[in-house]
This record gives structure tokens, C-alpha cells and sequence, in this order.
């Protein structure tokens, strides 16, 4: 196996680039090679979009070669893609056309659809079974009649306790999940650089 | 096709569709026809609107604008107070903005649609008030590089000029030459103070309703300035800039559809209290 697959010689890399990053920043020296390094991600990430627009254009070949469930609809999606890209270049109001007359309604309505579920969801699923539904239930009503102008219309007491579930439970309640979620980043990176999160970082390189 | 469709269709019971219909009708009838219910501006709208008064002369803005359209109906007239408003002080304090998008493609259509068809921009000249970086994939890293070394992450901007060729954007370094942060997102906010809180620049956000909870503990830590969240906050910008528009029409379709989901929930709920009673019985 070339060294370059090897597990270590991708751990070392992740480590060594982890530890600079977090000299540079907390001591400010050798801060323009800081700065080459994060150059890299929007490069890497640029490459990542090609290396998907491949893998979408090959999935979706396969299909239509195989003939697979619903593969009919699939040549729309090389269609879209074309008339975007094609049209970005050679017809602006044709591109223009695509994105307000096509792709922006169809983007709101696909969130409106989410909407009409949640109405289904508060007709069959939204019943006081427990103690702790009925107090999520409840927060939910009193965030809603509060948040909408009509609540504190009716009484500003309503716009008053929406307020209070704002800035109190709801803030602590994620002010606990962003510190759980610092100290998690905090563990997974020691956890890589120490190799015991392999699925991470060493995982792909042995499927090469 | 038809019949699949018949048949998923078929799939819904009735009454489902019954509750779909009345939302759309109580959604959509406020839309046509305003009610104008009255609406409290927040301190931390008051508190945005300040921040972009405060900007001092000849003063530099940046803005990422990572929100797409899917997202458009609930933070568009945020976005569309924000930019209207920074338009007003570049007219006046000959303030620069900086629109960039780091998060993926979609950001720039939104910005696209909303400098060509919601804001006025007449006066506004590309180049000399406002330019447009346009997309440079990497998110956090992107941001963090934004603030470390302008000219290395974007040496051009959108249409290729270099920005050593645009007497604003010269001299511009980083975040210490910045004056103030905006950014829009209909994900995560964390990136942002993550990356520019150590600036000490006020910073401004754009969320959805969903995510306004995630910014509101970095808001009270100080790290994120002022917040919009989602519809309501737009509306509400719109009343402190005079210029009533969607956001406001959006608040009575909002105020009735949540009436209406309190409904819904409390039927439900003395239905099934009452079957459980007689099946106690």
C-alpha cells in the first residue's frame, strides 16, 4: 500500500494541520500561511460541486439505462440542469425566466408543503397523552397566539408570556445545546487526532 | 401517471383534505384582503435598525447572504428591510456594502432577485456603493478567511474586476477595516460568531422563526448585535422603516392560520378526551 493511502499519513496531515491552525490563532504567528491554509477549503469545496454534478449525472444515467422505478422523470433533471446552465450563458432572460417564473415558486410552494403537513400533524398527532405533552402542547398554543400579531392584540398578557418562553426555557434549553454541541466538536476533533475516530478520517482512505 | 397519482391522492383520508382547504383559504384571504392588525416592534428589532443607523460615515459593510429561496416567503421581507435600509444610508452617509455568499449557490439567486425586483436601486451604483463577491464556497472556512484576508480569499469581485481597482475596497484588509457584519442564513447561525465575534464588530442576522432560538443565546452573550427572525421580523422592520410591504401582509395570514392551528389542536383534543371518557365507561 502507497504511504500516501495509509492511514497514518492521513492522521499525521489532519493533526499537524489542526495543531498550526490552533497555534496561528491563538499566537498570530505565521498568520498569511493561516491564511493560505483556509484558501484551500473554498478550492476543495469547488471541486467537491464538480465531483457531485458527476456522481448525480452517472447515478441518474445508470438509472434510465436500467430502467429503474420512476425512471421516466429522470431526464428532467438533465433537462433543468442544461436550460440553467446553457441559458446562464447564452440567453439572461431566458435564465431570468427559469429562476422567478419556475424555480422560485416551486421552492416557496415545496416549504408551504411542509406548512400543510403541519397542520395534518396538529390534527392526528397533537394529543395531551402525558404530562410532558401537555406542557409542549401548551407552550406551543401560547407561542403561537403570542408570536402572531392577533395574540397580544386580544391581550398583551398573550405577547407578554410569549416572551418570557423566548427568553427563558427556550433560551436556556438551547443556550445547554450549543455548549453541548462546542464541547462535542472539541471531542471529536481530539478524538481524531488522537485516531480513535477512524470513520471520520481514515475510514474512506482504506476503500480506496 | 394519472392513475399513481389518483391513487396516492386517494391515500389522504377526506378529512385531511377538508383541513388543507381551509388553510389555504384562511391563508390566503388576509393576503387579498389586509386586515392591518396592529404590531409591536421588539427591542432587538429597534436594536437592528439602530445598529445599520449607526454606521458611521463612509463606513464599510459586510454582508453574507446565505439564504436561498426555498426560504424566501419567510426571510424575504427581512432581507428586503435590510438591504432597503442600507440603501438609505449609503445615500446618506455614502456607506459601502459588500455582498458575498459562502454556503452554496442559492444564496446569490436570492440576492439576485431581491436587488432586481423588491428594492429600490435607484441612485445605487454598482462599484462605487456596493459590490457583489458573489459565490465562494467553503462556508465557515470562507468566513474566517473573510475576515483574516480579503484580498487573498476574493481578489476579484462577481463581474472579474480586481479589487485593488476599486478605490473602496483598496485599502480593505479584513475585519478591522469592516464596520459591521451582516449575515443571512436559513441554517445553522453558529459559523458566524464563531468566525467574527472575536472582531468586537456589531454583527447582524437574518434567520427563520425556526432558528431564531439558536441565535438568541449569542445574541445575549453579545456576540450577535441584533436579529431578525423570520417573517415577523421582517414585518416588523418594515414598520420602522415606513414602508409597509409582504412582511406586513404575511402577519394577518399569519395571525389567522395560527388561530386556526389552535383551533385544531384544541378540537382534537376535547374529541379524544371525550372518546377516552366513554371508553372508560
Amino acid at each position: 500500500m502507497s504511504f500516501l493511502k495509509r492511514r497514518e499519513a492521513v492522521q499525521l496531515t489532519f493533526t499537524i494541520l489542526v495543531l498550526f491552525l490552533i497555534f496561528t490563532y491563538y499566537t498570530g504567528i505565521l498568520k498569511d500561511v493561516r491564511s493560505d491554509i483556509l484558501y484551500w477549503a473554498p478550492i476543495i469545496v469547488t471541486f467537491t460541486y464538480f465531483i457531485g454534478l458527476v456522481n448525480v449525472f452517472k447515478h441518474n444515467a445508470l438509472r434510465i439505462q436500467r430502467r429503474e422505478r420512476d425512471w421516466q422523470y429522470t431526464p428532467l433533471l438533465f433537462i433543468g440542469f442544461l436550460a440553467v446552465f446553457i441559458s446562464k450563458y447564452i440567453s439572461l432572460p431566458t435564465y431570468d425566466w427559469l429562476i422567478n417564473k419556475l424555480l422560485l415558486p416551486m421552492q416557496i410552494a415545496m416549504l408551504g408543503y411542509v406548512g400543510i403537513y403541519f397542520f395534518t400533524m396538529f390534527f392526528r398527532g397533537a394529543r395531551t397523552r402525558n404530562w410532558a405533552a401537555t406542557i409542549l402542547l401548551g407552550s406551543a398554543i401560547l407561542t403561537m397566539f403570542g408570536n402572531a400579531p392577533i395574540g397580544p392584540g386580544v391581550h398583551p398578557i398573550f405577547g407578554q408570556i410569549f416572551m418570557w418562553i423566548k427568553d427563558v426555557p427556550n433560551t436556556a434549553g438551547m443556550r445547554g445545546l450549543l455548549i453541548g454541541m462546542g464541547t462535542g466538536i472539541i471531542l471529536t476533533v481530539v478524538r481524531k487526532m488522537l485516531g480513535q475516530e477512524k470513520a471520520l478520517v481514515v475510514g474512506e482512505v482504506e476503500n480506496v | 401517471m394519472s392513475d399513481k397519482y389518483s391513487e396516492a391522492v386517494g391515500t389522504f383520508p377526506k378529512l385531511d383534505r377538508i383541513i388543507w382547504l381551509i388553510f389555504f383559504v384562511v391563508a390566503a384571504l388576509p393576503i387579498i384582503f389586509p386586515i392591518g392588525l396592529p404590531l409591536d416592534v421588539t427591542e432587538v428589532t429597534r436594536d437592528y435598525y439602530a445598529t445599520i443607523e449607526d454606521i458611521p460615515e463612509g463606513g464599510f459593510v459586510i454582508y453574507s447572504f446565505d439564504s436561498g429561496m426555498g426560504a424566501f416567503a419567510e426571510m424575504g421581507p427581512a432581507d428586503i428591510g435590510t438591504i432597503t435600509h442600507l440603501t438609505k444610508v449609503i445615500k446618506k452617509n455614502d456607506v459601502k456594502v459588500m455582498f458575498v455568499t459562502t454556503a452554496g449557490p442559492e444564496g446569490q439567486i436570492a440576492l439576485n432577485v431581491i436587488l432586481t425586483q423588491y428594492v429600490d436601486m435607484s441612485g445605487i451604483v454598482y462599484g462605487e456603493d456596493y459590490i457583489n463577491l458573489g459565490l465562494i464556497p467553503g462556508y465557515e472556512s470562507t468566513l474566517a478567511a473573510l475576515a483574516e484576508d480579503l484580498h487573498k480569499i476574493a481578489p476579484t469581485d462577481v463581474e472579474g474586476t480586481s479589487l485593488v481597482d476599486i478605490p473602496w475596497t483598496a485599502d480593505v484588509r479584513g475585519a478591522e477595516d469592516y464596520d459591521i457584519f451582516i449575515f443571512s442564513t436559513a441554517t445553522s447561525p453558529d459559523p458566524y460568531p464563531r468566525q467574527w465575534a472575536q472582531y468586537d464588530k456589531p454583527i447582524l442576522a437574518v434567520a427563520q422563526a425556526a432558528t431564531a432560538s439558536w441565535i438568541r443565546p449569542y445574541h445575549e452573550a453579545g456576540m450577535i448585535t441584533a436579529y431578525l427572525p423570520g417573517q415577523r421580523g421582517g414585518a416588523e422592520y418594515e414598520v420602522m422603516l415606513g414602508a409597509p410591504g409582504l412582511g406586513c401582509s404575511y402577519m394577518d395570514a399569519q395571525s389567522l392560520t395560527h388561530v386556526y392551528a389552535i383551533l385544531l389542536i384544541l378540537v382534537v383534543n376535547v374529541q379524544w378526551y371525550l372518546k377516552r371518557k366513554e371508553e372508560e365507561k
